[in-house]
């Protein structure tokens, strides 16, 4: 197959070196001499797709492994699969060109919803049965994590088992169940499955629980149909992150792909509580890394991938204790070398002159400041706790130290929101604009907006929330467009349908597996990417399964209404999730436990893993 | 110091980018531990200059790169030390040590040979009508193709830039100008014998200066050069 490849394939493609598998410190071991071998997916192109983390750390783990091998597979494009569907070949792994119908496991991570066609379609390339049920011990057991197994329902026909919650660990104990199980070159399905949901924590394995709805199609009940299944999944956590494995090298793409550069996660976890934010709540508590354990991490990573850039990532990484050291000194080790650092994630008032002073020396993107909202009314009811002034500190501060350019992000639509609040951002705007022009002038003055629509997400304070309809959202981009009239202001937005699927996907039910199957026989993928995203079919494919988009998207729901996420456990309680909402409503704000008071997230107590700041 | 590097792209980086190419090189250097001078600015880079961009999906015998280098490391330890971290495929074959002075390569490097092999065999009589095509087409005054540029469609005339081209055998072979003094792509010679240039596999056999009547290797202008081949 790979001769063929070679020689009649790639030629024909599009950026071929997406599909070699042989980039610098990949790692291809011998297909016989390793019993279980796992392929780690990712539902985008290549390009996408060798930028997440999360990726880099289980292809470590499972290749440090002297038992086990991870091999990579990414959406192939459009012009690819053509390719694979005309001359009759299986979607294949990187590293050794297999068809994915060799290996014991496969691994997705869900990082966006839009991503879901993908899965189904790779699947099927594979020559895998989409469908869970359609598959039987001669077919890979097809496993799924990541920030979307949150909500795992619309893919629970597909995914035979989803991994809730943080990987290092869990992922050795589903590789040893494997190998135990390992017989005649085969994992035994219906018993994995089984001692899986049973033993490991975290493990959900939807065929083992029933959904009861109501006529109107809200869910009546969730509950397991096996005994030993736990009622609550409950998320795994890493206690101890310096602890934690990570990898010294990673694999170095050819081609230009996204944050292609050593990363550092310098902590994970964030305690900021912005009420919109599912990562803010899922990821939680916060724990840091010692900055001991970072420096040897970034030399190692420097000397093995020879990267030009060093990132230092996070949810918020501005928030981290020794920030403005770290920096330094990361900055000062590796100027010599050419490497510069990157901050991304910087909150506004986490932003100081000297440290935006540092940073500039080796700059490498524009700023970014999220504030989100256009006044601050709106920005207590999210708990973005920043005020005009900050923000106006933050931008100065940053053209002071030599920006042309900074970068604000905001939401249309989120809840509460008037027409009010959409003038707040054009105000804002000009006044961020007035500021700069203080401290620059010149042609290279420049200031992005980019606004995105508000996606209610399941397990935070407004997954109760319905959607704003469409059309208000596009009035209020409209409103935005016309207000904004400085040319040194330019303006991006999303489409709102994109959006819409989005929130349908976020807090849906497993019904609509029917809908994605249809949509991806349709030919729906990536569905976001814009030249590919056709609404048309996804309609008709909710049109054909009888269900209404909008009633997962646009509904209010009240606190007693069993949500499709409830047998769920990502730490956090419905009691606190409830008080936020409340909170919310009333414009009242809650701090952050890192420096305030604990706001009884539930998190700490019931998972038995405290914060970690260092220096405490 | 400045020293040149002669390397081959072997059949596995052969879909690697004149630009992912040049990453690639820029990140050994720093995997090597090689102390490269780094130009000035904000965006500082390593100061490295490449011959000749070669065609995406041609492998090459022997391409070149000038690298400066802020400290002098000998000739050979250069040599290990890429070739202990440079992907599968690509190899540093030679290394020498060019003046400061010395004019950029992509200024003097101005030829290029090539072999380019079908991807299916051909039959003898195939050979054959090739080998008269490509006589034929050696007469003819001119050889006009259309290239599309950027700015627009330009119309170019190959055949002052054919220096040679012959059919040795299995495989067609042919010396054309490279670089700065214009440029014969495989493809565009393929596309005039009436060949599908997609079942072509091109290997550059050498980059060259065309110096009083002969070639000379871009070597040739380093004191000393170390073969590490």
């Amino acid at each position: 197959m790979r001769t063929e490849l070679h020689t009649q394939v790639l030629p024909t493609v599009s950026r071929p070196a997406r599909y070699l598998g042989n980039e610098y410190n990949s790692i291809r071991k011998d297909w016989a001499e390793v019993p279980l071998k796992m392929a780690l997916a990712f539902p985008d192109v290549y390009d996408v797709g060798m930028g997440h983390l999360g990726l880099k750390i289980l292809y470590h783990i499972i290749n440090q492994r002297e038992d086990a091998l991870a091999e990579r597979v990414f959406a192939p494009w459009t012009d690819m699969e053509e390719e694979l569907v005309q001359r009759g070949l299986p979607l294949f792994s990187l590293e050794s060109c297999r068809p994915l119908g060799d290996f014991h496991l496969i691994g997705f991570t869900l990082q966006y919803e839009l991503s879901y066609s993908n899965i189904l379609n790779m699947l099927h390339l594979a020559g895998i049965p989409p469908l869970a049920r359609d598959r039987d011990d001669s077919h890979p057991i097809i496993i799924a994590g990541g920030p979307c197994a949150y909500n795992p329902e619309p893919l629970a026909d597909f995914i035979d088992l989803f991994a809730i919650g943080e990987g290092e660990f869990l992922i050795d104990e589903l590789l040893d169940l494997a190998l135990g199980l390992l017989h005649s070159d085969r994992v035994p399905r219906d018993e994995y499955l089984l001692e899986a949901a049973r033993r490991i924590r975290g493990i959900y394995v939807p065929a083992f629980y029933d959904v009861e709805y109501h006529a109107d199609g809200r869910v009546a009940k969730i509950r397991p149909n096996r005994t030993g299944i736990p009622p609550r999944v409950r998320k795994q956590v890493v206690e101890d992150l310096d602890a934690a494995p990570y990898p010294d090298a990673f694999v170095v793409p050819y081609i230009d792909a996204i944050h292609d550069r050593a990363t550092l996660e310098v902590f994970r976890g964030c305690t900021r509580g912005c009420r919109f934010c599912q990562a803010g709540m899922i990821y939680r508590p916060v724990r840091e890394r010692q900055a001991a354990t970072l420096h040897r991490q970034a030399e190692e990573l420097i000397k093995n991938t020879g990267y030009e850039e060093l990132a230092l990532s996070s949810l918020s990484t501005g928030d981290y204790t020794c920030i403005e050291d770290l920096a330094a000194d990361l900055m000062g080790r590796y100027r010599d070398q050419g490497v510069a650092l990157s901050l991304p994630s910087l909150r506004v008032d986490s932003f100081k002159g000297e440290l935006a002073e540092e940073i500039r020396k080796m700059r490498k993107t524009s700023l970014t400041f999220a504030p989100e909202a256009g006044t601050q009314r709106l920005r207590d009811v999210v708990n973005k706790n920043i005020t005009e002034e900050d923000l106006l500190r933050g931008v100065e501060a940053a053209f002071a130290a030599g920006w042309d350019g900074v970068k604000l992000y905001f939401m249309l639509g989120l809840p509460t929101e008037t027409e009010e609040d959409v003038v707040g951002i054009i105000e804002l705007a000009n006044k961020v604009l007035e500021a700069a022009r203080r401290h620059r002038k010149g042609p290279r003055l420049k200031l992005s907006l980019s606004v995105s629509s508000f996606v209610p997400k399941s397990h935070t304070p407004f997954q109760w929330e319905p959607q704003a309809a469409m059309d208000v959202l596009e009035e209020r981009q409209r409103l935005l467009t016309q207000g904004i009239t400085r040319r040194r202001i330019e303006l991006s937005w999303h489409d709102v349908r994109t959006s819409f699927l989005e929130a349908v996907f976020a807090r849906g039910d497993r019904r609509l597996g029917r809908v994605l199957a249809k949509a991806a026989a349709a030919g729906c993928r990536f569905d976001g990417w814009s030249e590919h995203f056709s609404f048309d079919k996804w309609s008709q494919a909710f049109a054909e399964c009888d269900l209404d988009p909008t009633f997962y998207a646009k509904r209010r729901r009240d606190y007693e209404e069993v949500l499709p996420w409830s047998h769920i456990d990502a730490g956090v309680t419905k009691g606190f999730l409830m008080r936020e909402h409340k909170r919310a409503l009333k414009g009242q704000l809650t701090g952050d436990c890192r420096v305030e008071e604990c706001p009884g997230c539930g998190v700490c107590t019931r998972l038995g893993v405290a914060k970690r700041i260092v220096g405490d | 110091m400045r020293v040149r590097l002669c390397f081959t792209k072997g059949p596995g980086v052969r879909f690697i980018s004149h630009l992912d190419l040049m990453r690639t090189f820029e990140r050994a250097l720093r995997r090597g531990a090689l102390p490269v001078a780094l130009t000035q600015g904000y965006h500082p880079r390593p100061k490295l200059t490449f011959a000749s961009a070669l065609a995406l999906g041609a492998s090459s015998e022997a391409e070149y790169l000038d690298v400066e280098l802020t400290a002098a490391v000998a000739l050979m330890e250069i040599i290990r030390r890429l070739n202990d971290v440079l992907p599968e495929d690509l190899r540093v074959t030679a290394a020498g040590q060019v003046p400061a002075d010395a004019r950029p390569l992509m200024a003097v490097v101005d030829t290029a040979a090539y072999e380019l092999r079908p991807i299916q065999p051909l039959s003898d009589g195939e050979w054959e009508t090739l080998r008269l095509a490509l006589e034929d087409l050696l007469k003819e005054q001119t050889l006009i193709v259309e290239r599309v540029t950027k700015s627009g469609r330009r119309q170019v005339d190959l055949k002052p830039l054919i220096l040679r081209a012959e059919v040795p055998g299995d495989k067609i072979w042919m010396l054309v100008r490279s670089g700065s003094r214009g440029n014969v792509r495989p493809d565009e010679l393929l596309t005039l014998l009436q060949e599908e240039p997609a079942r072509w596999q091109v290997h550059r056999v050498g980059l060259f200066i065309a110096q009083n009547g002969r070639l000379s290797s871009p070597m040739e202008e380093a004191g000393v050069v170390v073969d590490g081949s």
